[in-house]
């Protein structure tokens, strides 16, 4: 018995999706609704000199930018979606919103 | 031996007369009130220099031969230091205990900047001098004078060497962006969510993460994780400890 091995040549696809064709997904949402995302919290920021970052030291004390009550950013990727504050959750960090960007 | 310079790179040449002339500076700003600035230049070490070694012999340390003046006699120093006062100046103990002085100063700069070797060691006149590198003859000239410096290559590869360290392969030092400003960030993940449960986020919800209240912060500079630290605050801003670096963590 032999194998006959054979070159695919794929063929050209044109898209035939008009105006009027009915959606392939009903329910949006429950498909993206799988989709994970995460959100990141900045306590601060601050601007140094290339100087100062490389004379940080262990023990340095750097003031950031941002006063003490300042609410604090959340993000999603770099897109702000708001702000809020620090809280404890059991023994665990969490995030309170105080305010969304719309 | 091979007596020239020319196994140095030219960033090499200019590095070395940087390290020398930076050495200068300092000096001539604590022993020169003019404010003429040092020009120095790298001449190649020949015969001739070998010779006025043996003859007149090269003034350095008497614990490091590594760097030294070519002996001349204290008229030159004269010239150097008491611009305009030469012929007010005594020719006593004193002016000859300044000069020397003003010399191991010069070489303490050159050689180690560390002014704790001045203490306790004298300058000493040498001439026959074995050289563990290839030697290099500075001339360096303040106003009208001109000084002579020979130190060894081994000495300059020392020099080199730790400025290596802090410069990067195209020899632009780190000096030249010292002044670039560099942003830093603190900033921890939540837990993931949900499309869903995002959309359904309001006001006063909390979101919890997967970071202990005890847990140190990482700092980002640019994104890149270079420290940990713990956050508080200081003078009514939030501030943070730096606790460690991102590699000793790891």
């Amino acid at each position: 018995m032999t194998t006959q091995i054979n070159e695919i040549n794929l063929p050209t696809l044109t898209d035939v999706a008009g105006k009027n064709s009915p959606n392939l997904i009903k329910d949006k949402l429950s498909v993206v609704d799988q989709v994970e995302v995460e959100l990141i919290v900045e306590v601060g920021s601050a601007k140094l000199t290339v100087g100062e970052l490389l004379n940080l030291k262990q023990g340095s004390l750097i003031k950031l930018d941002q006063l003490v009550d300042e609410p604090l950013k959340l993000y999603l990727k770099d897109r702000l979606l708001g702000y809020g504050k620090l809280v404890a959750v059991d023994d665990m960090l969490g995030f309170q919103i105080t305010q969304l960007n719309p | 031996m091979k007596y020239d310079i020319g196994f140095l790179k030219k960033n090499e040449k200019n590095q070395l007369i940087e390290v020398i002339y930076e050495s200068t500076k300092q000096w001539c700003e604590q022993w020169l009130s003019s404010d003429d600035k040092a020009i120095i230049e790298l001449s190649e070490y020949s015969i001739y220099h070998q010779t006025l070694i043996k003859d007149v012999g090269l003034i350095c340390f008497d614990y490091n031969q590594k760097a030294g003046f070519l002996n001349t006699n204290n008229e030159l120093w004269t010239k150097i230091l008491f611009k305009g006062l030469e012929q007010k100046i005594p020719t006593g103990n004193l002016t000859s205990f300044l000069i020397e002085s003003a010399k191991k100063d010069f070489l303490v700069k050159i050689l180690e900047n560390d002014e704790s070797n001045n203490i306790g060691h004298h300058l000493a006149e040498a001439h026959d001098i074995s050289f563990l590198g290839i030697p290099i003859v500075f001339d360096i000239h303040l106003g009208n004078e001109k000084i002579q410096l020979l130190v060894d290559a081994s000495f300059v590869n020392t020099r080199l060497d730790i400025d290596r360290a802090n410069i990067s392969n195209n020899f632009i030092t780190v000096d030249s962006v010292h002044e670039e400003i560099a942003d830093l960030s603190i900033k921890f993940n939540l837990d993931k969510l949900s499309i869903q449960d995002l959309m359904d986020i309001q006001v006063g919800d909390v979101i919890k993460s997967n970071h202990h209240l005890i847990e140190p912060f990482n700092v980002l500079c640019n994104d890149n994780k270079i420290a940990f630290c713990s956050l508080g605050q200081s003078e009514n801003h939030r501030a943070i400890l730096l606790t460690s670096n991102h590699e000793t963590k790891k």
